[in-house]
């Protein structure tokens, strides 16, 4: 049984549609949107929000939000608060816009996602393995392109900024970052063992997130980065205690820089 | 192809109406022309030219999947 429920915004339209099926709690109803609110002014003289929603059955649920075991990023999912209805409303354009933009492309993908610290997560699973690498790209640029786009096309409707989408290809994102904190952790080993700087390929910004993040609570080492852009590299260096607060007269001289390939 | 720049153009931008993607078919390279309304340049190039690097990159992958080349021009309005 469904109805149609009108509102100022889609949250509105919802708490009605609530109203109306005698439901209390936003995940026991499932609907889609017929409209959008529209234009006008100060929310005023435009068009109302329409929703069609009817109470949820076990087997309608359409969208899986329960966290992937295997492949997701973050591994075990901590205890999230309940999607807003905004938050649903969001996810399920962000679903929407992968899917019909993954089609487009000749895919046939399967897309589950979950929540975590308020970051969506969305994997996306294609029939075709072996093609799998063309929606990755080199160096996940082309799966990066993806999550831009998907970012803009939710970021262009309303409330956009407490959102933020990142996109995955069958476990690619989750293994990249094992891969990166598994090889900064053993350089910084290095470092700490030699005391000479070690410097990395360029990193996409997400990468370099991860290295930072590794190495940030390791005392004994700190990162950096240098040059611009696309030529960004990080530099893990070893983080000299300070004695007693004597510093060296002179600059140390200009340590040695090893160079290590991320690829 | 063409409905995929389309489709991401269309929800880009402010006048979906006025998008506009052309297919010029040539011996190798297939090229889209990609026009948009008033005002909505700046949509579909985004900040640094963000955007429409993604949508080259969506693009050459989708060709790639098909064995194909593609290039895509955005034209002033």
């Amino acid at each position: 049984m469904a109805l149609i429920a009108e509102g100022k915004t889609i949250e509105d339209a919802l708490i009605s549609a609530m109203k109306q099926l005698g439901v209390t709690d936003k995940t026991e109803i499932e609907y889609e949107i017929k409209q959008d609110k529209k234009g006008g002014f100060l929310g005023l003289f435009g068009k109302p929000a329409v929703i069609r929603a009817w109470v949820k059955s076990s087997e309608t649920s359409q969208y899986n939000t329960r966290p992937e075991p295997v492949t997701s990023l973050e591994g075990r999912a901590s205890r999230e608060p309940q999607l807003s209805a905004e938050e649903t409303y969001l996810v399920e354009r962000a679903h929407h816009h992968l899917q019909t933009i993954l089609e487009h492309m000749g895919f046939n993908p399967t897309i589950t996602h979950h929540r975590r610290n308020g970051v969506f997560f969305f994997n996306i699973d294609v029939e075709e393995a072996d093609k799998s690498g063309i929606l990755i790209g080199k160096k996940g640029q082309t799966l990066g392109a993806l999550q831009h786009i998907i970012n803009r096309l939710i970021g262009l409707e309303e409330h956009s900024e407490t959102i933020k989408i990142v996109l995955d290809v069958s476990g690619y994102r989750y293994k990249r970052d094992n891969f990166l904190r598994a090889k900064a952790q053993s350089l910084a080993a290095t470092v700490k063992a030699k005391g000479e700087e070690v410097m990395l390929s360029p990193l996409h910004s997400s990468d370099r997130r991860v290295v930072h993040a590794t190495l940030s609570e390791d005392p004994n080492v700190r990162t950096y980065t240098v040059g611009e852009g696309l030529y960004r590299n990080i530099v893990i260096a070893p983080n000299k205690q300070k004695r007693n607060g004597v510093k060296a007269a002179s600059k140390p001289p200009k340590p040695k820089r090893h160079y290590e390939d991320m690829s | 192809m063409k409905e995929l720049i389309e489709y991401i153009a269309k929800a880009l931008v402010d006048h979906p109406d006025e998008v506009e993607v052309t297919e010029v078919e040539g011996e190798k390279v297939t090229v889209y022309e990609l026009r948009v309304g008033d005002g909505d340049l700046g949509k579909v190039i985004g900040k640094h030219g963000r955007t429409a690097r993604s949508l080259r990159t969506l693009l050459n992958a989708a060709a790639a999947k098909m064995g194909k080349r593609a290039v895509l021009e955005i034209l002033e309005p």
